[in-house]
């Protein structure tokens, strides 16, 4: 508990803070203090208080400005402004996020496609091709979809610029064209697609502009 | 209100006239007596309001109160107008403004101010007698005379005016090595 400042004291304390009490007084107010908890503690608290006077204009204290009347409002509208603000920005932000999450979804269904996810069994064939030019490298595989096969080759080495035939053939030997490619420098990784189901397909083969047989898989049935 | 009560308060326009209502008058005459132009003054207090209302999600009531959180903002706002306003040259002399102190940094208005906002708080007859013994260095027996009052009631008067400073400093936000 704090100890309270003796109350006979009390006046004398003020006019010490505020360096108005005389001599003889002030030195034996100091030795009452110096014994006395409570007007120490006091006179702390009134020589804060008289030091902040020291900070203010005496002739401004009787002036009390007052804002003009419509300022409230004038407030009110201006945070109205930024809430609008703010409102058209996260719609913004809300709508470049939905564009980026349809962006995302469209590389998921692309994807799907792709690999064979949500768009039939996906099951897959690889095949090795048994015919190859020397000097190239070339392997395919064949994904099981609702719509038929589709044929991935990957093919390093034809790249004499022609145009190369896909093609597969069934369990009669009927052969189903899946699409055209060019020969390319590098690897040429080609995606193709053919209506023949998965398991009814036996061959995977390429042919030239000529015709020739540049490529021969064989696939067990 | 609670933990975040101010910040919700100043989300919809009537809680934001009731806090301008609470605290608008205090603040304008803040940023007047810092700045000392009008104009600016009521640009301080909305541009106050407008950052109050941006950083509302920060505004924790457990950490101090709505008006404590407002002045911190408010004295960042007059220091940068201040500053806005030194950079640029003067378009033409202010005629009715009332002008700041001469040199007065804003750190220094403000402080003038909140001592000036403590005196106009106290009651008529302590702020008197703090005004006659203080400020015009009157003594008791002057000071009794003017007032109508015995010197010894100008002496109790001083003290319990000086006490209530003390207080209403603390609630304005007195800074301990103001």
């Amino acid at each position: 508990m704090t100890a309270e400042p003796c109350r006979d004291r009390t006046g004398d304390l003020a006019a010490e803070a505020l360096g108005r009490l005389g001599d003889v007084e002030s030195v034996r107010l100091a030795s009452h203090i110096d014994g006395c908890p409570g007007c120490r503690a006091e006179i702390v608290e009134l020589r804060a208080a008289a030091a902040a006077l020291e900070h203010a204009d005496p002739s401004r204290v009787s002036e009390r400005a007052e804002p003009p009347p419509d300022l409230a409002g004038r407030v009110v509208a201006r945070v109205g402004i930024e809430r609008r603000q703010r409102t058209r920005r996260r719609r913004r932000q809300a709508a470049v996020g939905a564009a980026a999450a349809a962006a995302v979804a469209g590389v998921v269904i692309v994807g799907a496609l792709l690999s064979g996810d949500g768009d039939g069994g996906g099951r897959r064939t690889d095949v090795a091709f048994a015919v190859a030019p020397a000097g190239t490298e070339s392997s395919a595989v064949l994904v099981e979809r609702r719509w038929g096969t589709e044929v991935r080759v990957e093919v390093a080495g034809l790249d004499g610029g022609g145009t190369y035939w896909l093609w597969l053939s069934g369990k009669r030997e009927e052969r189903v064209a899946a699409g055209t490619f060019a020969g390319v420098p590098g690897t040429a990784q080609v995606v193709m697609a053919s209506a023949m189901p998965l398991d009814d397909v036996r061959r995977v083969w390429v042919t030239d502009e000529h015709g020739a047989v540049v490529l021969d898989g064989r696939v067990p049935g | 209100m609670g933990r975040n009560g101010g910040g919700r308060l100043l989300a919809r326009d009537d809680g934001l006239r009731a806090a301008y209502l609470a605290h608008g008058g205090e603040l304008y005459r803040f940023a007047l007596r810092s700045l000392g132009d009008a104009g600016l003054a009521e640009e301080a207090v909305q541009e106050t309001f407008v950052r109050a209302w941006r950083a509302a999600d920060r505004f924790d009531e457990s950490l101090g109160s709505l008006r404590t959180w407002l002045f911190a903002i408010s004295r960042n706002v007059v220091i940068d107008l201040s500053r806005a306003r030194a950079s640029r040259p003067p378009l033409a002399p202010a005629v009715d403004d009332e002008p700041p102190d001469g040199g007065q940094s804003v750190e220094e208005a403000a402080l003038a101010w909140l001592v000036e906002e403590a005196l106009r708080r106290l009651s008529s007859e302590h702020r008197d007698a703090v005004v006659e013994v203080h400020y015009r260095g009157r003594t008791y027996e002057e000071a009794g005379r003017a007032l109508s009052v015995p010197p010894g009631t100008v002496k109790s008067r001083v003290y319990y005016g000086l006490r209530a400073l003390r207080l209403v400093l603390e609630e304005l936000g007195w800074p301990d090595d103001g």
